[in-house]
């Protein structure tokens, strides 16, 4: 009986009970995203040594995680427009033209931000996970994931995503292209309670091939709201109030 | 008339630029850009067109304008759209003039969720092409105005009368619309159209059929390949020609003297079947970088012999204009001449073209920069358009562009009577 209760300790404390990179991944989305429908509102900053801050302001929809719509609030010479993902199919819709147009999801919106990082909050859709060896960063140990995309629309090749080792709050991210290059880093910042749980409410995200700019993006509003299945379609877009 | 409604416009876009007045169940949203464009064109008197300069064009032109839109929208259910266009043009050849254009005037009305009556005047931009849209049948006909990007010539351009119903389905949307002859507002044959969207797996598809004076087929197709590759292509077959030709009316003088009055006819092809397609793609660098490539087959342009055809007509004009038969004024070769330009369809006159644009945003953060070329494929004319913005005060971007005409004195791009366009603009956004 006591072997038998050996076995059982040692089971439940190796590996084989921890979680796997997938499920990790999938704890670092559901503190990134509310759910799978929720809306909120975002600001991006982008800042540049000398110049003068430019501003951009969204209101993102999110539908069955994998539709998102995100409408231009500000400034006023983008007010109207819209993007729209569903699944990995993007446009966007400028008022002015009525008709919606295909973009890339890795085209840059501002920035060091492509259509991609404001309309896509979770990594588990477009990416595959892999464990890496934990990190030391400043003293304190992180879980890192290797992100490899799905598919050849996803907004990035692969994402290294460092992790806290107990509650899974994503710290750090570095973003690479296919050929091996690494675009940008992003640190998770300020954390603060949102609908239950603790949430990084700003993504500070540093250009690797433009060094010394910067883009700050701050989510705000957020909350468990339904939106209309027909919000999500290209032909609904010039019929948006 | 005219003074009372500029200095109306002029004062009421003095009011505070952004009016976003919301009560309870309506929202009223104020947008727009002030426009003043100079263009300065280097006549080409030498053309075969444009001897001594036939007046064909001015020498500088400017171009005061106010593209604003209002929307309203009430309870979700309504939405009301204007957008005008108020413009003031001078130019060196005479005094100025006013007119404003309407693109839009029209009610949305939500029937249900997922169906939308749309009624009034509406600039309906259809197709996936950026230099040519073959399956916009509606716009047909409409003024286009080639001192502008290829975007905003589609923006910036009247709408139609019309009555719009569309029903939007979980990945189907069906739409029919017919657009009305409605005495002088609106003179075109009476016009319906059937479309049908569907985004079939990743790729955008949409099939309309037009009947209108003649009946016409459409087909877009859109997609994305990889993460920055968009290709796309746009097919309509239509029947009957939209082209007309220089044909000899009459000989004038004594008999076998070689002078003939022209005239332009119609070649009557109503029944036969012509096909428009374009083709082509964008390509996205990370740093914003984007070049589109664009082929577009008109079978109704002119064919070689056609144009062979035209030229010698418009030759023998030219050489009759520079040294007029004994007992002949200039009168009937310029008008001659004045006939061949009113065919000019610059950009659209043969059967094959290739565009190219290649445009890097935010040089040194506030330059955005621009080449594009458009070359006739078959008489290796070309235009090419280069242009530089300047966006780094707020609100307000600087353009200066240049159109420079390309091809020997017997192509298309030659033929212009003009070597080149000047273009300076400035823009206030509000």
């Amino acid at each position: 009986m006591s072997k038998v209760v050996f076995l059982f300790l040692i089971l439940i404390t190796s590996d084989t009970f921890a979680l796997s990179s997938e499920e990790i991944l999938k704890k670092i989305d559901q503190i990134r995203a509310p759910g799978d429908t929720f809306v909120f509102d975002l600001k991006i900053t982008y800042k540049k040594e000398g110049k003068e801050d430019i501003i951009q302001k969204f209101a993102v929809r999110v539908k069955d995680a994998d539709k998102s719509l995100v409408k231009f609030t500000y400034p006023a010479n983008n007010k109207g427009r819209l993007f729209l993902m569903v699944g990995n199919n993007m446009w966007i819709y400028i008022p002015d033209t009525r008709r919606p147009i295909r973009i890339s999801p890795q085209q840059r919106l501002l920035g060091q931000i492509s259509n991609g990082d404001v309309a896509r909050v979770v990594y588990s859709l477009d990416y595959n996970a892999k464990l890496l060896e934990k990190e030391k960063i400043a003293e304190r140990e992180y879980i890192k994931l290797e992100l490899t995309a799905k598919t050849k629309e996803a907004t990035y090749s692969k994402i290294l995503l460092w992790t806290d080792t107990e509650n899974f709050e994503p710290q750090k991210a570095e973003f690479y292209t296919v050929s091996g290059k690494m675009l940008k880093t992003a640190f998770y910042k300020g954390y603060a309670n949102v609908l239950g749980r603790k949430r990084p409410l700003i993504m500070e995200i540093h250009d690797e091939l433009c060094k010394g700019e910067y883009s700050i993006i701050e989510y705000s509003n957020m909350k468990v709201d339904d939106t209309p299945k027909a919000f999500f379609q290209k032909t609904y877009l010039k019929h948006i109030r | 008339m005219k003074k009372i409604v500029l200095i109306a416009i002029l004062v009421l876009t003095t009011f505070p630029f952004q009016a976003n007045a919301s009560m309870s169940d309506a929202t009223l949203e104020f947008q727009g850009v002030f426009v003043n464009q100079t263009t300065h064109n280097q006549l080409n008197g030498n053309t075969l067109l444009n001897q001594s300069n036939l007046g064909t064009l001015p020498e500088w032109e400017n171009k005061l304008y106010n593209d604003s839109s209002i929307n309203l929208t009430y309870k979700e259910w309504l939405k009301l759209m204007l957008k005008t266009r108020p413009t003031w043009t001078i130019n060196n050849e005479e005094r100025g003039s006013f007119r404003n254009f309407v693109d839009d005037a029209y009610m949305d009305i939500k029937i249900r969720d997922t169906s939308f009556l749309t009624i009034g005047r509406e600039n309906l931009q259809e197709g996936v092409g950026l230099i040519y849209n073959p399956t916009n049948f509606l716009s047909e006909g409409k003024a286009v105005d080639y001192s502008q990007r290829e975007e905003e010539r589609k923006k910036n351009r009247e709408g139609n009368y019309l009555l719009r119903f569309e029903s939007i389905k979980e990945k189907q949307t069906f739409s029919f619309l017919i657009a009305p002859k409605i005495g002088n507002l609106q003179e075109e044959y009476p016009r319906q159209q059937l479309r049908l969207y569907s985004l079939m797996g990743d790729t955008d598809a949409s099939l309309s059929y037009f009947h209108g004076k003649q009946e016409k087929l459409g087909l877009n197709l859109s997609g994305v390949v990889g993460n920055n590759i968009e290709l796309h292509t746009e097919i309509a077959l239509g029947k009957g020609s939209d082209r007309r030709f220089l044909r000899k009316k009459s000989e004038i003088g004594p008999p076998d003297s070689g002078i003939y009055e022209y005239e332009t006819y119609d070649p009557l092809d109503k029944e036969k079947t012509f096909l428009r397609a374009l083709m082509g793609g964008h390509y996205t660098w990370t740093n914003k970088t984007n070049l589109i490539i664009e082929y577009f087959f008109n079978q109704d342009g002119y064919s070689q012999s056609e144009w062979n055809e035209f030229i010698e007509m418009v030759k023998d004009a030219d050489s009759k204009l520079k040294n007029p038969p004994i007992g002949f004024t200039e009168g009937i070769f310029k008008e001659n001449l004045r006939l061949a330009n009113s065919l000019m369809t610059y950009r659209s006159l043969r059967k094959n073209y290739f565009f190219f644009r290649l445009s890097n945003p935010e040089i040194f953060d506030c330059y955005d920069s621009q080449l594009s070329v458009l070359l006739d494929v078959d008489d290796k004319s070309c235009v090419v358009m280069p242009s530089v913005d300047y966006n780094g005060v707020k609100n307000i971007v600087i353009r200066f562009g240049i159109n420079w005409f390309s091809g020997d004195s017997q192509s298309e791009f030659g033929l212009v009577p003009q070597n080149t366009e000047l273009q300076l603009e400035a823009r206030y956004f509000f």
